[in-house]
């Protein structure tokens, strides 16, 4: 979950009131967020991700003031024309086609806001953004920028400017491979031959979006009045990164102002801070919630959440979601709203009254009675991962080739492979305890995987038993013992053994166990001593393995 | 309690059959009475004159770790020796090695001693060391004293002959055997004491050790006396076939859901996306279903979607929320993406799996099973893990019932008063995360749940309110289990799995 630093006095004087850390201990979790550490003059506060509105102290402070009844209820936001305009290039349609902007003016910066504003910046070009993949947002200094603004692309080696931070100008190929930005986003670059641009009427670039600002443009102590740009494959998304700032430095006292966008075909005026409109029955809020709340308490309870809310009779009521509020979908997320605006402590748990009867899978039933039967005769159960390598599966088993299912994306070669059978992870089980008292008898009940193209998920899984006896001596007998009674216990009957030549197995001291002439259920036998090797155990083992699914395709015995 | 009067006699008794003198720890073993009664009764001898006291120093020989391995399986060169004879009296050392079970590392131990012992000898035949053993060895002094030494637990210098104290010594350098100094405290009778034995009837009969079906069936028995064994000596290893303490855990959960009338369910590990993500609407952009949350299968690494109605309602809920009264996530739903194959990253694909299969209320299901998130094995985090899913449905089920079953479920798993916060998961609303006091830990998230969205629960069929609750198993079991090492949960070391108390 993200998490955002917040300064103690910067915060309080937002929220126009001093809690203590108990206090904030006790509020914030209660509207999605938690105190993660406080130290000092800071405090960092870990952010439910639907919230991506509450990701700064502004946001924050806003959410509380209402649960505090500080300031509660929807506060419209006025926006006059700023004068700006930008212009959308054909070019960019195929590249990042949508562009939100906004201009805030009469801010009073300081170093410690600048720091806020860009920190929220980061958080929402992570978050709401998806690392800056399906937007990315800048922030500027209007009077530096001289509109009107065009958005556009162009080629790489057409661009050239001081990127943010740089002490000279940079071509675009230079700003992705020495820049720190363009090390981290060149990525979401690659491909195109052209790249979006922001540029002013002289020719000032402002940006090159997803990557970074220019120097030229930047933010400092003495900045009054900004500009703000998101550019996206959504337009929704890039409205709402817009919203969220512009809302939050309202807090701060600035004065937003639309910015006309001109695409090729439509022109529109960002931002747009209506709030939208939702109808909701009471009933269907507490049926939902199981309250029994009255039209006027679920008003007061969705304003406590700084929504607008006034009861329109017929048992409706009219919410009016702000602006910045990324994840109303539906109107159970208002119902959701409205009982976090009760409290969740203050709900009350319910038994209800619905009765079923509890019902075990006939595989569960099953494996219980394998386990037990497996213990009676002796063995240790071993629990291994279905993660595994390739090396252990097939390499180490004496085995040149066999299909596995693998992972495209694996964090260490150990675990890049599902398990095709389940006598390897017992091997490697051994091989972790060669100083251990012998004799050594395991057994594993699990789930094997391998491919198979029929299956709507293109893999078979299928339900083993392996077990293995590792001694200073062992006998084929032993394991040829084990495997007869089993089968005689689980009524397996009629089965034919065959000889096997198996390299995993010593020549002639292998057996395949199969019913009607189909496909082995069962291999057994004395295991190589190469394989032995391989595993680096120092003594013999005797093992054998199962294909339950195989004979028991029901899952029941 | 015996009397003193009883105990001072049984010390005496026990004192003749030890031949006049005994040490204090030989009385107690021969009497079963506790230390301090012997003591006692010692005195109370002493005191009368019937015996005396003598301290004496002397060794004590016992076995190491390598001894007993040795005592139980023999010595090296002695497995060596027979393999060699066994194979015709001459053999590639090599092979007789591997034949004899006896580790590469122990090589030069087991045939410098079947030299030195004179069993045999060793050539040389083209590079490779050819061992000859004519004839099985005779069994050694100290084999003898090994089998002894296990058999007895320890051995003390004063009953070895010098033969013994030989093989003794010889066993201590190679590191066997192992000798302590220790302070015996001697108890001898006095002339007194043997006359006052003497006025006591003198039992005569023959000592057996083992009770055997002849002396059974002869009737026998009756005649002999039964040597008495020492009950306290330390027996041998014992180790139990048993289950695997983690998969108990996991039973008793899910014998608990059982009880409370949920019936169990299972699905695929191998999962699509469609299952996993999209009918849990969660967008396909979302981070949780890049490669840094989620294992994509490379091989095989597509799957299908099957049922054509389910897909058109997912992509329609995504695009434009469908019929369900949602705006939807309002972009391009792709199903080329829902097709990939991912390991399961929630068993809530298992409930959403169960629901569209059972869409009669009521329903109460839960799964317990693997999931899977990229991530590297150590002490904190793991790549695999269990989680417990379940979901509920029934006519008028609401929020305040999910924090009811929530209670409930905490209740019978023990888990003490729940907490509950606001939560947040894409497939769930209201949402609410349950967190238990740990006296350690603090405010501990023990489950996170919901009302299944219309999103989710409407394109599924499903007509009535479900909650849904999901629990990670493995960090329940680590705070119930005591275990601070979530990889312990899988251990690979057979004496962890084997020391567990119940």
């Amino acid at each position: 979950m993200p998490t955002v630093t917040l300064e103690k006095k910067d915060f309080y004087r937002l929220l126009g009131r001093k809690l203590s850390r108990s206090e904030l201990e006790e509020w914030l979790p209660r509207i999605k967020c938690e105190v993660k550490n406080m130290e000092g003059e800071e405090f960092t506060v870990e952010v439910n991700a639907d919230r991506p509105d509450m990701l700064s102290a502004e946001g924050i402070a806003r959410a509380l003031k209402g649960f505090l009844g500080i300031q509660t209820g929807y506060r419209p936001y006025s926006a006059k024309p700023s004068g700006v305009s930008v212009k959308v290039s054909d070019s960019v349609k195929k590249i990042r086609p949508y562009i939100a902007c906004a201009v805030v003016r009469g801010l009073r910066m300081t170093d410690s806001t600048i720091a806020q504003l860009m920190r929220l910046q980061d958080k929402l070009d992570e978050n709401l953004c998806r690392r800056r993949r399906k937007a990315s947002i800048g922030v500027y200094d209007l009077d530096k920028v001289k509109p009107p603004i065009t958005y556009t692309a162009l080629e790489p080696q057409k661009i050239k400017f001081t990127p943010l931070e740089g002490a000279q100008p940079l071509t675009a190929r230079e700003i992705l491979s020495q820049t720190p930005q363009g090390l981290e986003y060149a990525h979401l670059l690659e491909g195109l031959t052209r790249f979006p641009l922001l540029v002013d009427s002289e020719g000032q670039v402002l940006s090159m979006p997803p990557i970074v600002n220019s120097e030229e443009t930047k933010v400092t102590p003495s900045t009054r009045n900004l500009f703000i740009d998101t550019t996206s494959t959504s337009p929704q998304v890039a409205e709402k990164a817009v919203n969220i700032l512009a809302a939050s430095l309202w807090e701060r006292g600035g004065r937003i102002e639309r910015v006309q966008v001109n695409y090729p075909r439509r022109r529109i005026r960002t931002p747009r801070l209506e709030a939208a409109k939702l109808r909701l029955s009471l009933a269907y809020v507490n049926e939902v919630s199981g309250l029994n709340l009255s039209l006027r308490e679920a008003c007061r309870l969705a304003e406590r959440m700084r929504l607008g809310a006034k009861a329109t009779g017929k048992g409706e009521m009219e919410v009016l979601i702000p602006p910045y509020r990324c994840d109303v979908l539906h109107p159970i997320d208002i119902v959701e709203d409205i009982i976090i605006g009760y409290g969740y402590h203050r709900v009350g748990p319910q038994l209800p009254p619905t009765s079923t009867l509890g019902r075990e899978l006939p595989r569960s039933v099953a494996a219980r009675k394998l386990r037990d039967l497996m213990v009676g005769f002796g063995f240790q159960e071993v629990a291994s991962y279905l993660l595994t390598s390739r090396e252990n599966q097939l390499t180490k088993m004496g085995l040149e080739e066999g299909e596995l299912v693998e992972l495209a994306n694996p964090m260490t070669a150990e675990f890049s492979q599902l398990r095709l059978w389940l006598l390897p992870s017992l091997m490697e089980f051994l091989s972790h305890n060669t100083h251990v008292d012998y004799p050594q008898r395991v057994f594993e009940l699990g789930t094997t995987v391998k491919p198979d193209p029929q299956t709507d998920n293109s893999v078979k899984e299928e339900w083993k038993l392996a077990a293995a006896v590792c001694n200073y001596k062992v006998s084929y007998e032993e394991i040829q013992a084990l495997a007869f009674e089993f089968l005689r216990l689980v009524k397996v009957e009629n089965w034919e053994i065959r000889r096997l030549n198996h390299p995993s197995f010593i020549p002639g001291r292998a057996a395949g166990l199969r019913l009607d002439g189909k496909e082995d259920f069962a291999v057994l036998g004395e295991i190589h001593p190469q394989v032995l090797e391989n595993f680096s155990l120092p003594n013999p083992v005797v093992a054998l393995e199962i294909n339950l699914s195989q004979l028991f395709p029901e899952g029941k015995i | 309690m015996p009397s003193m009067e009883e105990t001072v006699y049984e010390v005496l008794k026990a004192l003749r059959r030890e031949e006049g003198k005994a040490s204090v720890e030989a009385l107690v073993k021969a009497t079963g009475l506790s230390h301090s009664s012997v003591m006692r009764a010692v005195l109370t001898l002493v005191e009368k004159g019937w015996a005396q006291t003598f301290e004496r120093k002397q060794q004590v020989f016992t076995l190491t770790p390598e001894g007993s391995l040795y005592a139980e399986n023999r010595l090296p060169e002695r497995r060596l020796a027979e393999t060699v004879v066994s194979l015709g009296g001459r053999a590639l050392l090599e092979e007789a090695m591997e034949k004899a079970g006896v580790p590469s590392s122990a090589v030069s131990i087991a045939s410098g001693w079947l030299v030195r012992k004179g069993w045999g000898h060793i050539s040389r035949k083209d590079e490779e060391i050819e061992l000859h053993v004519p004839v099985p060895p005779p069994e050694g002094e100290d084999e003898r004293f090994l089998r002894q030494l296990k058999l007895e637990g320890e051995l003390r210098s004063e009953r070895l002959d010098p033969r013994q104290l030989k093989a003794a010594a010889e066993l201590k350098r190679r590191k066997l055997v192992e000798e302590r100094t220790s302070v015996l405290r001697e108890i001898q009778l006095t002339e007194e004491g043997i006359r006052q034995l003497s006025l006591e009837p003198k039992p005569a009969a023959e000592e057996t050790t083992l009770l055997t079906g002849e002396l059974i069936t002869s009737g026998r028995w009756r005649e002999v006396k039964f040597r008495e064994y020492d009950i306290a000596a330390s027996p041998p290893k014992v180790y139990p076939g048993r289950k695997h303490f983690y998969m108990e855990f996991l039973e008793e959960v899910k014998r608990i859901l059982l009880s409370m009338g949920f019936e169990e369910a299972e699905g695929p590990c191998v999962e699509t996306e469609f299952w996993n993500f999209d009918v849990l609407f969660q967008p396909q952009d979302h981070p949780a279903r890049e490669i840094h949350d989620s294992y994509q299968l490379k091989k095989p690494s597509r799957g299908s979607l099957g049922n054509e109605k389910l897909v058109r309602r997912i992509k329609k809920v995504h695009e434009n929320g469908w019929v369900t009264g949602s705006t939807g996530w309002r972009y391009k739903w792709n199903p080329e993406v829902a097709k990939r194959l991912i390991l399961r990253t929630q068993t809530t694909a298992v409930s959403v799996r169960f629901l569209a299969q059972h869409t009669k209320p009521p329903v109460k299901m839960f799964c317990l099973s693997q999931v899977f998130r990229p991530d590297v094995l150590d002490a904190r985090h793991a790549m695999e893990f269990h989680q417990c899913d379940g979901i509920v449905m029934d006519r008028g089920l609401t929020f305040r019932h999910l924090l009811g079953f929530l209670e409930e479920i905490g209740k019978a798993l023990g888990l003490g008063k729940l907490s509950f916060k606001p939560g947040y998961f894409p497939f769930t609303e209201p949402s609410v995360e349950a967190f238990v006091y740990h006296p350690k830990l603090g405010w501990v998230e023990a489950a996170g749940a919901g009302l299944f969205r219309p999103e989710v629960a409407k394109p599924l069929g499903a007509k009535y309110p479900v909650l849904a609750w999901g629990i990670g198993i493995g960090r329940l079991a680590m705070a119930k289990l005591g275990i601070d090492d979530i990889r312990e949960l899988h251990s690979r070391r057979l004496e962890f799995l084997r020391e567990r108390t119940l």
